[in-house]
């Protein structure tokens, strides 16, 4: 039986992750189950931090929401450790390592015998890179990050995930590992993830089946440089990466992983010379917190394409693909999808529409489906939607009333995970390349989105009311569509009188299959 | 019966049928009951045919018209106007029934009728008018207006 597992190394892993966890809600991902594991040394990176979070949110909302049987949002079962039992691997236990420390570099240079590893290590690295705190991630020296990485902890978590889900038949577990060919963490990771001992063929896994078959297809995504940042050091690092290194890094690395041969099956090589800029700079910790980006999408396609393949034959040849952009657009027909050219068409309208709904379903339950919940029952009563779902209501049973108190969790849970949904997105696109969902659609001006100092960023979105044709047009270049009128048609038409279902769940159904029908009529204007 | 023509059409049916049973079924009730010093009863009740359909005629046409209205795409989103449009056809034509009771009182002003036939005549105009309005929406209203009409 197949079991995924999808590795995520580095910041650049940490986003990629997060555009896979989104398609995942939006029902983009596979109907089974997917085993979550990051890699990242910076803690309170704030690209980790974020996707944490994000995670945190799916699992809940996933676990809390009663979704009906053909409603694909959060079908896919994202997997941690339970309890105490990480998901990511810090890699240091305690703070302000360095790699001094880590070698025991005192301890060596300090006794005759061992002195010559100590003048190895000199050999090897400076004193800055010995001298540097790692807490923060390797700062685009993978060759510190190789040193560190080279034991992983397989009995531990997450590792030990690993171990506990391995499937018995050969190449049923699926793993795909992504990360940064350019930077620190991702460059020392992905190799060391691929060499063959570590994941394909290691005993402690028990991953072997006899001479050259493993249990493992082991997938990987090296994310080629894609963005910009200014490099404004004001902290007076002393060392870090700049976008003026991303060139030389990638091209060693790619030397290196040609010389070198991983055990890796198949490859994907993602990357862009747009160089978006995605956010100022940051050696790491919570100020690196970059704007999400088209590849990072890209990234995670490949992932779904990994675990959506056919089953490969045994001892295939190793399978490498590349994708480029034949417009200076992204958009909906530029993306990679899939390695079936068969299928493309296919695929490239499920995610289109897994997207669109999605967004639509955020934005409409947001502004629609919040008002009308804070609306009083005599009131809202008069919408047939609403009168035919909620004909039992009874003001003190939770079951029967949408808005009872005990059901407001779930309610915050729902609008939260729309937030960041629809905040994620629209920060897709950048207007001039990218042109997926239209931001000026869903948002207020970007000034008015800006954040006052000290609060949570929240974003407001127009007023569907107020900006009837909107919601026709959520997909860039859409010029005509169906108007909110229209939803409000397909909202009344959406209404669930099953009697079984709890009101709270029936609520969120509701706004989904109104956002389903609406999108389906709309999309046959196009 | 909540989708069009079949509301349109039900709502028509509706309208003759209660004319037919106050008009010609009842005509005689109507028309042989009030002492009259000039007119005779087939007379009276050629007026109160005349009458009697133009109440109908205009209680089919309202409910008509809230149909077409209820099934304008933006009625649904502004249930707080739907409800105001209903309350004011509901009144104009309770109105209308007032009004055409005058004209019935006016026309039959020197046959000496007794007053309670002005009352019953006041009754059936306000049937084939304002009640016929109501039960029509109460029954046949678009989808989105449904919960408008009073009562519901």
């Amino acid at each position: 039986m197949q079991e995924n597992f999808l590795i995520g190394i580095g910041g650049t892993g940490s986003r990629v992750l997060e555009a896979f966890i989104h398609c995942c809600a939006a029902g983009y991902g596979p109907t089974g189950k997917v085993h979550i594991l990051l890699i990242d040394p910076d803690r309170g990176n704030g690209n980790l931090t974020r996707t944490k979070t994000l995670l945190q949110q799916y699992r809940t909302l996933r676990k809390s929401f009663k979704r009906e049987d053909a409603n694909r949002a959060f079908q896919t079962d994202l997997v941690i450790p339970e309890g105490e039992g990480q998901f990511i691997w810090s890699i240091f236990k305690e703070t302000d390592q360095t790699l001094a420390k880590y070698i025991g570099y005192d301890n060596l240079k300090g006794s005759d015998e061992s002195r010559p590893l100590a003048d190895v290590a000199d050999l090897l690295f400076t004193q800055l890179e010995l001298g540097t705190a790692l807490n923060e991630g390797f700062r685009g020296h993978p060759s510190i990050g190789a040193v560190v990485m080279a034991n992983l902890p397989i009995d531990e978590y997450p590792f030990k995930m690993l171990k506990d889900n391995m499937p018995q038949g050969a190449n049923e577990a699926r793993v795909f590992v992504v990360g940064s060919i350019f930077g620190g963490t991702g460059a020392a990771g992905f190799p060391t993830l691929g060499a063959e001992e570590v994941l394909k063929f290691n005993p402690e896994l028990q991953t072997m089946l006899g001479e050259n078959r493993s249990k493992v297809l082991l997938g990987g995504a090296l994310v080629l440089p894609y963005f910009h940042f200014k490099v404004d050091n004001t902290k007076d690092e002393k060392m870090f990466v700049t976008p003026l290194d991303f060139p030389v890094a990638t091209k060693a690395a790619l030397h290196y992983y040609n010389d070198k041969q991983l055990a890796f099956d198949q490859y994907y090589f993602i990357g862009d010379s747009l160089g978006q800029e995605v956010g100022n700079f940051s050696t790491g910790n919570a100020s690196q917190e970059n704007r999400p980006h088209y590849v990072e999408l890209a990234s995670a396609l490949a992932a779904f394409d990994f675990f959506g393949q056919d089953i490969p034959k045994e001892g295939a040849e190793k399978n490498y693909f590349i994708a480029s952009r034949e417009t200076p657009q992204v958009n909906w027909d530029e993306l990679p999808l899939t390695r079936y050219s068969d299928r493309l068409a296919e695929r490239r309208a499920e995610f289109r529409d897994a997207l669109t709904e999605f967004a639509l379903f955020s934005y409409t339950y947001l502004t629609v489906g919040r008002k009308y919940l804070k609306m009083r029952h005599k009131d809202a009563r008069d919408y047939p939607w609403y009168k035919d779902s909620f004909a039992t209501y009874q003001e003190s049973n939770p079951k029967d009333n949408p808005a009872h108190g005990d059901n407001a969790v779930l309610h915050e849970l729902a609008a939260s995970y729309g937030q960041l949904f629809l905040k994620w997105v629209t920060d897709l696109d950048d207007r001039e390349h990218v042109q997926l969902i239209d931001r000026e659609m869903l948002l207020e001006a970007a000034a008015a989105n800006a954040p006052a100092a000290g609060t949570k960023p929240e974003l407001r979105l127009k007023d569907p009311e107020q900006h009837r044709e909107n919601l026709g047009r959520l997909r860039r270049g859409q010029v005509t569509g169906k108007n909110y009128d229209h939803y409000f048609a397909n909202l009344n038409a959406s209404f669930i009188a099953d009697g079984t279902q709890h009101a709270a769940h029936k609520y969120l159904n509701i706004f989904y299959r109104a956002a389903r029908a609406f999108n389906q009529a709309n999309a046959a204007l196009r | 019966m909540r989708s069009s023509p079949i509301n349109y059409l039900a709502t028509v049916v509706m309208g003759g049928v209660l004319w037919a049973v106050f008009a010609i079924f009842m005509a005689a009730t109507f028309t042989e009951g009030p002492s009259l010093a000039v007119k005779s009863p087939e007379e009276l009740a050629d007026v109160l045919r005349a009458v009697f359909g133009i109440a109908a005629l205009l209680g089919i046409v309202n409910a008509c018209y809230w149909y077409y209205y209820g099934d304008q795409p933006a009625t649904a989103t502004n249930l707080g106007a739907a409800k105001s449009k209903y309350t004011q056809l509901f009144l104009g034509l309770a109105t209308t029934a007032i009004t055409l009771t005058a004209v019935l009182w006016y026309l039959n002003r020197a046959e000496g009728m007794e007053s309670k036939w002005f009352g019953i005549y006041f009754g059936v105009n306000l049937v084939l008018t304002a009640v016929l309005f109501w039960v029509a929406t109460f029954v046949f209203s678009p989808r989105a207006v449904e919960n408008v009409p009073y009562g519901k």
